[in-house]
């Protein structure tokens, strides 16, 4: 069962050199229960900040931030955040990266282990549980950051640029793998990226977010079923070619 | 997709072996050089003996026994002083490091202290402490105290924001993250403060064995020279730099195995 996530006016400030950014100001988003939302933007424009607030590690300034019908007062499991450079505790192998979540959630050992030997073998990792962080690819790194958010059965998923690093094919792959991971669970899904095919391949709806502080430019549906052929239909390219106008491109 | 290639096994032992005889072989010419100058006469024997003679010496301090006797003692002071002031640093330096109010007390008073060079607060540790143990075990304790303080002070500090997040994002709060998240962030932090005080605690026992002590190899050393006994000075010399050297190692492998994580632990 998921959940929906809402942001009701939402405006948040952080600190620099130069004085108080604004970086969100009256912003709204829903996502729906089940629903996988894609989220846009040029860099700097705050979409890590949204996830930050979405995820309970930041605080509004003003405006409610909503998971279900609870109001989001801090981090909480069923909202887990993959983050653009995995962060991988170091210091913990494969293994204990995934059993993480269950392990300081009280989670007992046995059923740990089986739900951790279920995603490694679904992120296709089963044989590197005892290796380190550092002795992984940069994509094997996503994958264990994508089984280590999913361990605790989070109802709802923020991403944040988790491919933005990989190489064209491997990006593809864990595309499909987070499709397939999606399929079996109907997490809702808040995914931030500034790649409009991924967008376009992945989202339910796509939103463009302008410059700080952050507004939806545009707000788009994406139709399912999402086959190869269908990224190259009319109505996708004329999606793209909105989206790119959107993003000043 | 495979793990990234590392140098296989083969080839890096084989450039260990080579990096090592090349090390074995600058000692030994360094050993044959001392002991052609120390034949050779252009330095009076009694003042620049041969590593052979220092053996000799050697070999007969080992005999009576009082070489045993002055490495236990000098070995117990060290490693008292390096657990106690190992403990007190570390525990300082996660204080200091992770409570801002703590640091704002401490931090000042600490920098002025650990200016003044730990040499000069020993007269100061025997009127306190006494002749006996405690002040050489005090003095060893400060010398480790200060750098195991100051490295685990700054690995506390550096903590990544993003494992924090990831943590608290997972379920970990309060103590629990700080148990699962700053705690193994500063371990190598400790480590590396720990490998630095292995040297100053030599130091300090140095010192403090050369300043009213009755067993110890720096006590021996420095009993010998005003004995004028040149060959059991430098015997003294070579044990204690045996030893020194043989922590050392000892400490850089129990590193690897609390570390096994990093790249290259210490």
């Amino acid at each position: 069962m998921s959940v929906s996530l809402r942001m009701d006016g939402v405006r948040f400030s952080y600190p620099s050199a130069e004085g108080d950014v604004l970086a969100l100001d009256r912003f709204d988003l829903t996502v729906e229960a089940g629903e996988v939302v894609c989220v846009l933007g040029p860099s700097g424009c705050g979409k890590s900040t949204l996830l930050a607030l979405a995820a309970g590690l930041l605080s509004p300034e003003q405006g409610a931030i909503v998971a279900g019908e609870r109001p989001v007062e801090g981090p909480g499991v069923e909202r887990a955040l993959v983050f653009q450079k995995h962060a991988l505790f170091p210091w913990e192998t494969v293994r204990g990266n995934v059993e993480f979540g269950p392990r300081v959630g009280g989670v007992g050992e046995a059923e740990r282990r089986k739900r951790a030997d279920e995603l490694l073998s679904a992120v296709g990792l089963s044989e590197l549980d005892g290796q380190y962080p550092r002795q992984l690819s940069e994509g094997q790194r996503q994958r264990v950051g994508l089984a280590r958010a999913l361990a605790n059965e989070p109802k709802v998923l923020l991403m944040d640029e988790p491919f933005a690093s990989l190489d064209a094919l491997t990006r593809r792959q864990m595309q499909a793998l987070l499709v397939s991971v999606w399929q079996a669970r109907r997490q809702s899904i808040l995914f931030v990226t500034h790649d409009v095919d991924e967008a376009l391949a992945l989202g339910d709806r796509f939103v463009v977010l302008s410059a700080r502080p952050a507004k939806i430019l545009l707000e788009r549906r994406v139709a399912r079923p999402r086959d190869p052929e269908a990224l190259y239909s009319p109505e996708t390219r004329a999606l793209r070619e909105e989206a790119l106008r959107a993003l000043g491109a | 997709m495979s793990p990234r290639s590392e140098p296989s096994g083969r080839n890096r032992s084989r450039s260990d072996l080579r990096d090592w005889a090349v090390g074995a072989a600058s000692v030994a010419a360094a050993l044959c050089a001392w002991e052609l100058l120390g034949r050779s006469g252009v330095y009076p024997p009694h003042l620049f003996p041969p590593p052979s003679a220092v053996a000799r010496e050697l070999k007969s301090l080992a005999a009576s026994g009082d070489l045993l006797r002055d490495t236990v003692a000098s070995a117990r002071r060290w490693s008292l002083g390096l657990a106690l002031g190992a403990a007190l640093g570390t525990l300082m330096g996660l204080l200091t490091g992770v409570l801002l109010p703590a640091r704002r007390v401490v931090s000042p008073l600490m920098n002025l202290t650990r200016a003044i060079p730990f040499i000069v607060l020993l007269p100061l540790a025997m009127l306190w402490f006494g002749l006996g143990e405690a002040s050489k075990i005090a003095i060893v304790a400060w010398g480790v105290f200060c750098p195991v303080w100051l490295s685990t002070e700054s690995a506390a500090l550096a903590v990544e924001k993003e494992y924090v997040w990831a943590a608290r994002t997972l379920g970990a709060e309060g103590w629990r993250l700080w148990r699962e998240v700053h705690w193994p962030c500063c371990l190598p932090g400790v480590v590396t403060g720990l490998r630095l005080a292995v040297s100053t605690a030599t130091f300090a026992l140095a010192a403090a064995e050369m300043s009213g002590a009755f067993d110890g190899l720096a006590y021996r050393i420095f009993y010998s020279y005003q004995m004028f006994q040149t060959e059991r000075m430098m015997a003294g010399v070579v044990a204690l730099g045996a030893l020194a050297f043989a922590v050392d190692r000892l400490f850089v492998a129990a590193s690897r195995r609390v570390l096994p994580w990093r790249e290259e632990a210490a």
